[in-house]
């Protein structure tokens, strides 16, 4: 019997930590061929299928559908038909030491919480079989049974996965009743038909719920703009016949992407990412715009990679890709990470002026509102002008309304005299 | 009941004064409660088995005996000849002075917590309701309880061919009590009271035997423990009998069937120690409507509850019947009774053996940690290598660590060697709080300790090791850099 192969949770992706499972391509006992789809998995932006490792049978699914795998958790174990353990056929009578000890594939680091997705497997299939326990201090386990909370449904975000005091945030008891059930509120009178839908936040929308509770602790600072957008309209109509030459439509929006990175350069303090935990700012060298992009599962961020050094011809052509790749949830997650400044396009929406909320660990984004025809005034009289509304949100951890305002002055003035952006 | 039988209410009643009973009754009062405690002894009972016959005297006897024992070997460095014979009326002069201290220390607890204690057997007759038997010849006085809390812990269990007589065939209780050294000794069984006792008999000069029907010593730990402890029991004279079933006593001679056939032991003293058996016989729990299992033990889950207002910790309920176990149920008992969510559900409950060397075990092995679904694995760093442990003469023993390989997480921890007992309590800790190796082998420990050797075991374990060998490098053979 060749030893069974350990098979972890690959690195899908720079800074990427964990991915859930979607869906197993190959059920336990099924044989598989090195390279052969065996499991889809959702990173925090992106669909990506893992190839198996290697020929034979899969022994386990470590991680169920639905559970979330951390990057080098174990994964999958594949190995001889013989080394299925017994519980496949009857459960209850698995015996692991009988089979030799696995090869291990990938880096044998420590992954994190890795007892999570084995143990609610292992309790979905077989609830007499052993659980492991939470990693949890006394103290924490403690007040977990106060409040009526059911270590085992967390993540903990400790070290090596280990459930903290503070997971336990103010979170009530998971099912409302535990420990509590002469006082508890009476349940909701049910009215037929009228039943609540409960879902359960999965992917992209648990990971923008997660990135959007995380942008809570940003104290945002956030001033409002608008700018007559004349010139900015004329430029693009002028620019517009050699684009289409080549095939490309030019919008407004690579354009105030110039425009944005022109007020990057001036404040590059706007240009970084923080760390709180340490309370280290890193200026970037480059610039990496994200560009929030609606999709039919939700917000994705696609980042256009020094955007910097790409001229208007190059821009126009990234943000197309990366929208494309991110509307059909095909972008790599190289390509949903490492921003270091995001740009919001409300406008398309119809929206005048909206609110954007940083994306951490970003300290800053900028929004477009929609181009709207207004009456201002110009030398004392009443003008109809194209205009628009400008929106820049900063952490005023890092910068503070006079850093914001030099901000929003260089956007402004780049939207008015277009020909800065092609300096 | 009849006319003139009054209950008297009680808010919450402990019964039994041992290590479970006088800390849920202070946890009680803690908590607000009103708390009687009734215990067989009285205030003469506070403290219970623990301090009075078990845990407390059998360490000051094991003191002694130690102390005894290295004076030879300290001779031999430099230290005073042993001279004069061992005094066991005057040291059982210095252990009344010793329990009698800590019986009067809990007793001033409790009397400072408000807590009512008082003399007499109490049996239930109701589910909220029991008497408690002060004097036989006198009616008993009734008690009405909201909450009762059982910790009525065990008593040594007696074999049916080799009944106790209090005089040649004794417990560890009587054991405790001799006030003249026996010349020979058979203990039977080789678990930790009977190897502690038979240990430190034999090293106050008893020639002593341990019989023990299963095949290693502490036969309930990993046998290579048992057979450490064996090698070097014998090192003191100790003749250690395995797979061996005692058949009867003449009155002189302990009849012995061994591995080699029958034996006739000509042993002075007997001590039966084969274990313990729950006091939950006569407890009236009938009229709870509940019955204690197979084993005596009473069923209860986390919440210790055996009916909504009756409680039980200790020896009385499952787990290990240990000491420390009962004043940490006691807590939990106290409090759920008191209307707070609390759970008894600790990772570990260290278990401590004063053999000698000392064995000490805290968290899983690495066979329960495989059977709970953790890839396990063990790193172990031999005593031998402890400067601290050299200091003191001492090189056997090892401490062994139980970590789950995928995540570096602490699992377990077997120590044996010198002071064992107390250094398993850093494991014990770090598995509570689900430490990772890197925490141990990141935590500075003071050097010359013996606690280093927690220190050393991770560094082991995450392939570092430092004094002992480590896999060989390039260019420390002499070779090209």
């Amino acid at each position: 019997m060749t030893a069974p192969i350990e098979f972890d949770m690959p690195d899908v992706g720079e800074g990427i930590a964990e991915a859930e499972v979607l869906e197993w391509f190959v059920e336990v006992g099924q044989p598989i061929h090195e390279d052969d789809p065996m499991v889809q998995v959702e990173t925090d932006k992106s669909i990506v299928e893992i190839p198996a490792p290697a020929t034979g049978t899969l022994l386990k699914q470590c991680v169920p559908a639905g559970e979330v795998a951390k990057v080098e958790e174990l994964l999958a174990i594949i190995g001889d038909p013989g080394a299925l353990p017994p519980e496949h056929a009857e459960p209850g009578a698995a015996s692991p030491a009988a089979s030799p000890a696995p090869a291990r594939v990938g880096v044998p680091v420590p992954a994190t919480t890795a007892h999570r997705g084995a143990a609610l497997l292992v309790a979905a299939s077989n609830p007499a079989a052993p659980r492991r326990r939470p990693m949890a201090s006394p103290r924490t386990r403690r007040i977990a049974v106060q409040r009526g909370i059911d270590l085992s449904t967390l993540i903990g975000s400790g070290p090596h996965g280990r459930i903290l005091e503070s997971d336990l945030g103010d979170q009530p008891s998971a099912d409302g009743s535990s420990g509590m059930a002469a006082g508890a509120a009476p349940a909701a009178r049910a009215v037929a038909g009228r039943a609540n839908e409960v879902v359960e936040l999965r992917g992209l929308r648990r990971s923008i719920a997660r990135s959007m509770t995380e942008a809570l602790s940003i104290p945002h600072v956030t001033e409002f703009r608008e700018v007559d957008a004349t010139n900015l309209l004329a430029a693009r109509t002028a620019l517009q016949p050699t684009f289409e030459a080549g095939g490309v439509r030019l919008s407004v929006f690579p354009l105030l992407l110039k425009a944005v990175m022109r007020a990057l350069a001036i404040q590059p303090s706007m240009n970084a990412t923080f760390d709180a935990a340490t309370a280290t700012l890193i200026k970037h060298a480059g610039v990496h715009l994200g560009m929030a992009t609606a999709t039919d599962d939700g917000l994705i961020v696609p980042v256009i990679r020094d955007a910097d050094l790409l001229d208007l011809t190059e821009l126009t052509h990234e943000v197309e890709r990366l929208a494309a790749r991110a509307r059909t949830r095909t972008a790599t997650p190289e390509e949903l990470t490492g921003g270091s400044f995001t740009v919001t396009n409300f406008g398309s929406f119809g929206t005048w002026l909206g609110n954007p909320v940083i994306r951490p660990p970003e300290v800053g984004i900028a929004g477009f509102g929609r181009i709207s025809e207004k009456v201002v005034a110009v030398d004392g009289k009443p003008v109809v002008r194209p205009v628009l509304p400008i929106v820049v949100a900063a952490d005023h951890r890092i910068n503070d309304g006079a850093h914001l305002a030099g901000f929003v002055n260089a956007v402004a003035a780049a939207v008015a005299q277009p020909l800065l952006l092609l300096s | 009941m009849v006319v003139g039988e009054m209950p008297e209410g009680v808010d919450l009643l402990v019964v039994g004064g041992g290590p479970g009973g006088y800390v849920a009754a202070i946890a009680a009062a803690q908590l607000g409660r009103n708390v009687v405690l009734v215990d067989a002894d009285g205030e003469d009972g506070l403290g219970g088995i623990c301090v009075r016959v078990g845990c407390i005297p059998s360490k000051a006897l094991i003191e002694l005996a130690s102390h005894v024992h290295s004076q030879s070997a300290w001779h031999g460095r430099g230290g005073p000849a042993g001279a004069g014979t061992v005094d066991l009326v005057k040291f059982q002069d210095w252990k009344r002075d010793v329990v009698g201290g800590l019986n009067g220390g809990v007793r001033g607890l409790l009397k400072r917590a408000g807590v009512d204690v008082r003399r007499g057997w109490f049996r239930f007759t109701r589910p909220d309701q029991g008497a408690l038997v002060t004097d036989p010849d006198r009616p008993p006085t009734h008690l009405q309880f909201k909450s009762c809390i059982i910790a009525t812990g065990s008593r040594p269990v007696e074999l049916e061919h080799l009944p106790f007589d209090g005089v040649r065939i004794v417990s560890s209780t009587e054991t405790l009590e001799l006030s003249e050294l026996p010349k020979s000794v058979a203990v039977v069984g080789g678990g930790y009271i009977g190897l502690e006792l038979g240990t430190a008999l034999a090293k106050l000069g008893s020639a002593v035997t341990i019989v023990e029907a299963l095949d290693t010593l502490l036969p309930t730990m990993d046998a290579k423990i048992g057979t450490l402890i064996a090698e070097h029991v014998k090192e003191l004279g100790v003749e250690v009998l395995t797979n061996a079933k005692v058949t009867g006593d003449t009155g002189t001679h302990l009849q012995v069937d061994g591995s080699n056939g029958p034996v006739e032991l000509d042993v002075e003293l007997v001590v039966v120690a084969v274990g313990r058996v729950p006091n939950t016989d006569d407890l009236g729990l009938e009229a709870l409507d509940v019955a204690p299992g197979p084993d005596g033990r009473l069923r209860v889950g986390t919440d210790l509850l055996v009916t909504p207002r009756v409680a039980a910790i200790g020896d009385i309920a499952p787990g290990p019947s240990l000491a420390h176990k009962a004043s940490a149920e006691g807590h939990v008992a106290a409090a759920v009774l008191s209307g707070h969510s609390e759970l008894f559900d600790p990772a570990t409950i260290a278990a401590v053996v004063f053999s000698d060397p000392e064995v000490a075990q805290a968290g899983l092995t690495a066979v329960g940690a495989e059977e709970a679904g953790h890839p396990a694995a063990r790193a172990t760093f031999p005593i031998s290598a402890s400067g601290r442990a050299r200091t003191m003469g001492e090189s056997t023993g090892f401490v062994e660590y139980v970590y789950d390989q995928s995540t570096g997480v602490v699992l377990g921890a077997t120590v044996v060697g010198p002071h064992a007992s107390e250094l398993i309590a850093e494991a014990a800790l770090a598995i509570e709080m689900a430490a990772h190796l890197d925490d141990l082998a990141g935590t500075i420990h003071a050097h010359p300790t013996m606690a280093e050797i927690h220190h050393e075991a991770a560094l082991v374990a995450l392939g570092r090791p430092l004094h002992i060998p480590g896999p060989k490098r390039r260019g420390s053979d002499g070779g090209a850099a």
